[in-house]
Formats: structure tokens, sequence, C-alpha cells
């Protein structure tokens, strides 16, 4: 290993786990033709959290279908590790927004979490029950397994579908506006339960969010979206130290500094315009 | 100890009307002299003796068909649902032969299986299976082609297998409407089970049914009537009890939804 190579993995750097370049969607085609995003490029690292953040209609949802592989992008590519992506690939999991729709009814909590894990190759039905319960435990569910989703809150659903996620054991984690359906303490506290599943399984988070204040709150880096179409206006780094917290950490002036810049990157647009 | 109260207190609310009607039927008929209409006393002692003697020969001919023929029905009404609800690509082109070949009444296809498979149970069991196809079939359609776009791109993006995919998320996610396909099936199947016996038939309740009008038993005639009656309505509650528990799920989901949990 050479001396740079050592140098740039200190600075958290070395090479990217998820990655977009020149990343381009148009809806539509001739005159019809509306253009999303235009040619947005970034990189995530492993172990880091990286919110991206936008006002709303710029196209974040779309953003985080094309990363997903769910939707092809009209132009620009989209790698995981060495792969391209084209279709959903293995090392991603997805968390929605519309947790009441993304857990499958029939199904206990339990089963749902288990579901995906069905086509891991050399896992047992023990393995799978195993993987599954941990997951439930560190999103704070042990004994739900056996209920339904529809017999829980939003906050608990919403939950059961990052524990479905964590037990995939996933590369990179997509969130999209995970935490914008459900009341403000419940907010708080699933932003509190993304903070130890980064920790705790040092897991690659890419979260979209529409919230100033929760992109600063969990983030090591912030993409900043704005302009029409839609493109990276700046990447701010978040050198906030951990553990962060709801109360300390958001009362400190290099967070209020932090959110005044990114609230300023977003809403200069509308003002020069 | 509640639950067996109200589950006694539902079963009287839904059976003193019926015991009303019997009772007036038997004091009305009482001494009647009418050939057509004998008295019901009568006809509760043939029906005794036609579930005693005549079980093996003819009521149990016409619950086979009917379980043999619904269940035809309800396979192929699944299987074929299901693929066509997939894909789209083949399911449009053959829509209107499907609405066409649903519009034909089960009976007027009597007479074409009655060519294809003889007078045998072959033809009465085809008679029932496909009369009842087609609620399942395009109830079917219908419950896998309205599968929410968000449980689509859950799956997709979980890659789950085509066989999990299927089995555990298109089939109960459509399964409401199969379910409520399937329970009109029910209601045809018990028609055609007396057409397919009205034909170039020797067994089989509708059988003993029209030709004892034709020989004046009329106490034969209804004993036969009041089976078919009873057994459709048993069937009718066993496909409730059915219902009711493969669709607990979709009544707690759709219970909260209402209920407003946050």
């Amino acid at each position: 290993m050479t001396e740079s190579t050592i140098q740039t993995q200190q600075a958290g750097l070395g090479t990217p786990v998820l990655s977009a370049n020149g990343l381009a969607k148009t809806y539509g085609t001739g005159q019809a033709a509306r253009q999303v995003l235009g040619d947005i490029s970034f990189e995530v690292y492993d172990g880091e959290t990286v919110c991206i953040v936008g006002p709303s209609g710029a196209g974040k949802t779309t953003l985080l279908r094309c990363l997903s592989g769910l939707m092809p992008a009209s132009g620009g590519t989209v790698r995981l590790r060495d792969e391209t992506v084209t279709e959903p690939p293995a090392g991603l999991a997805v968390v929605f927004q519309d947790y009441s729709r993304s857990l499958m009814p029939w199904m206990t909590v339990r089963a749902n979490v288990e579901l995906p894990l069905r086509g891991t190759p050399g896992l047992s039905k023990a393995g799978r029950r195993e993987r599954a319960l941990t997951a439930l435990a560190s999103v704070g569910l042990d004994g739900c397994g056996h209920q339904y989703p529809w017999q829980l809150s939003g906050g608990m659903q919403q939950r059961v579908a990052i524990a479905r996620a964590l037990a995939y054991e996933p590369a990179v984690l997509l969130m999209d506006e995970p935490f914008a359906s459900v009341d403000a303490q419940t907010r708080a506290d699933l932003e509190d339960l993304t903070h130890t599943i980064k920790e705790r399984y040092n897991m690659t988070i890419l979260l979209v969010t529409h919230d100033i204040e929760e992109s600063v709150y969990l983030a090591d880096r912030v993409i900043v979206l704005s302009g029409t179409p839609t493109s990276v206006s700046e990447i701010v780094p978040v050198d906030l130290p951990y553990p962060r917290d709801q109360v300390h950490t958001k009362s400190t002036p290099a967070f209020a500094a932090l959110r005044t810049h990114v609230m300023g990157l977003i809403r200069k647009p509308e003002e020069t315009a | 100890m509640n639950a067996v109260l109200a589950r006694s207190r539902t079963l009287l609310i839904e059976i003193w009307m019926p015991v009303l009607v019997f009772a007036l039927w038997w004091a009305a008929s009482a001494g009647s002299q009418s050939l057509y209409f004998p008295p019901l006393p009568r006809i509760v002692s043939q029906l005794g003796e036609l579930l005693a003697s005549r079980f093996a020969s003819d009521v149990l001919p016409s619950l086979q068909n009917f379980g043999l023929g619904l269940l035809i029905a309800v396979v192929l009404g699944i299987g074929l649902g299901m693929l066509l609800g997939l894909v789209p690509a083949l399911y449009r082109p053959l829509q209107p032969l499907l609405e066409f070949l649903r519009a034909i009444p089960g009976v007027a296809i009597l007479p074409v299986m009655l060519f294809i498979f003889g007078i045998g149970t072959e033809m009465k069991v085809a008679v029932i299976a496909f009369g009842a196809l087609w609620p399942v079939l395009l109830n079917t359609v219908d419950g896998v082609r309205s599968v929410d776009g968000l449980v689509r791109e859950v799956s997709r993006s979980y890659r789950l297998r085509l066989a999990d995919y299927l089995w555990r998320v298109v089939l109960p996610a459509a399964s409401p409407q199969i379910i409520s396909g399937i329970r009109i099936s029910v209601s045809l199947a018990v028609v055609l089970i007396v057409a397919s016996e009205y034909i170039a038939s020797t067994e089989g309740i509708g059988y003993v049914q029209l030709q004892s009008a034709r020989l004046f038993q009329m106490d034969l005639m209804w004993a036969a009537l009041l089976l078919l009656g009873v057994l459709g309505y048993l069937v009718n509650i066993l496909f409730r009890y059915v219902e009711h528990v493969v669709l607990r799920w979709h009544r707690g989901a759709r219970g909260n939804n209402q209920g407003g949990r946050s």
C-alpha cells in the first residue's frame, strides 16, 4: 500500500461504495419532455452517512429511484462498488417513506423481515429466523415478531421496515424521506435510531430528506440539491462530533452555522430568480 | 365466555326467521289435499328417506361433481388469472374473448359438453368447472393487476425470487378479490349441479327432483328441492368461514386504516 492510499483512507475516502456520475433524468419525450435531474455526480464512502437535501419537487425521489435501480436514468451511470447499476442490485436495501404500504399486511412482522432473506443462498430457515430476530431487536422491537404491521404504530412500522433492510445486510442503506410521515417525537427517536445503526453496524447510509435540520443532524456530508433541472449545488461536510444527541448537538453554534449555510444554498436560486 | 354468548346470539338472530317460516309452512300445509303442495311432515319424511337410502347413489355424486368442478375452476382460474394479470401483453388481446366466454350462461354450454364428454360424470364436472371458472379467473386478474405499486417496488428492490413473489406477495395481495370471485363461483356451481343432472342423467339430486316431478311424486320433488337449498346454504356458510380465516389480516388492516392509529 502506498503512502498516498493510506492518506486518502485516513481522510475517510478510498474507493466509493456507491457513486453517481453525470446522472440525468428526463420524463417524456419531444415537446412534453421535462428534465428533472441534470448532471448529478457524487460518491458515498464506506461507513458514512450522506444526506441528500433539496426543496420539494426537486426530484429527490426520482434520484433515489435511479440510484436503487428501480428506474433507468436517461443519462450518466450509477455504480455500486464495481458494478454498474441497471436493475436493483443485491447490495442495496431501500426504506420507503410510506411504511404502511411498503410492509405486507398479510404477513407477521417477522415474516416481513424474513421475506427478502428467502433468496439468500446458504441461509437455513433457522438462520433466517435468527437474523430477523436480531434485526428486530436492534431497532427496539423485541417480542413484536408475531404481530401484524397494522397492529403497530406508524413509528414502529417504520422500524420494521428498517429491520427488514438491516437483516438483508446491504452494502448501502437507501432511505427515501423515511421519517416524513411520523409525528415529531417519533421522528426524533427514529433519527437517533439511525445514528445507532450507523455506529453498531458501521452501515453506509444514503438518506433523502427535505428537512434541513434532519440532514445536518444525521449526516457526515450533506449533498444540497437545487435549480431546475436539479443539480448538486454543494456538498457540505458536517464535522459535528459523535455521539450526537437531539438536545446538545442541535444547540451548538456549529450546528446552527451548518443549518444556516445549507438553508442559504437551497434558498439562493429562488432569490435570484 | 363472552365470545360463545355473542356467537349464540348471532346464531339466534340468523335462525329465528327460517324457524318461523318452517313452522308456518308446517301449520298451513297440515292436512293439505293438494297434489302439488303436500303436507310438510310428508316432505320431511321423504327427505329423511332420500338421505338414508339414496345418499350414496344420488346425493354423493352431486356433491362430488360440485367439489371436483369447483376445484378445477378455482385452480385453473387462479393459475390463468395470475398469468394474465402479470402479463398485460397477454391479457389485453385476450380480454374481449374472455368477456365473451364469461357472458355465455353456464347452462348453455351443456349441449357442447354433452357431445364432447358424453353423458357421464366428466360432462357434469366440465359444465360446473366451465361455469364456475370465469368469476374466479376475472377476479384474480383484477386482484393481481391492482397490487400496490410500492409492494411491487419493494419486491423488486429486494430481488425476491419469482416463486416467493407469486406465492407470498401477489397471491395474498389479490386474495380478497379472488375469494369474492370464488364465492360467486360457488353459487353458480350449485345451479350447474342441478342443470347438469336435468339432461341425460341417471343419478344426482337434480335427477331425483326432475324425475319425481315427472312421476308426480311431489313429496320427493319438494324434499329434493329442500335438500338443494340446504346444501347451497351450508356450502355458503363453509366458504364464509374460509373467507373469515383467510382474510383476517385484510379486515385488520382495513379496520386500522379507518380507525386511524398514527
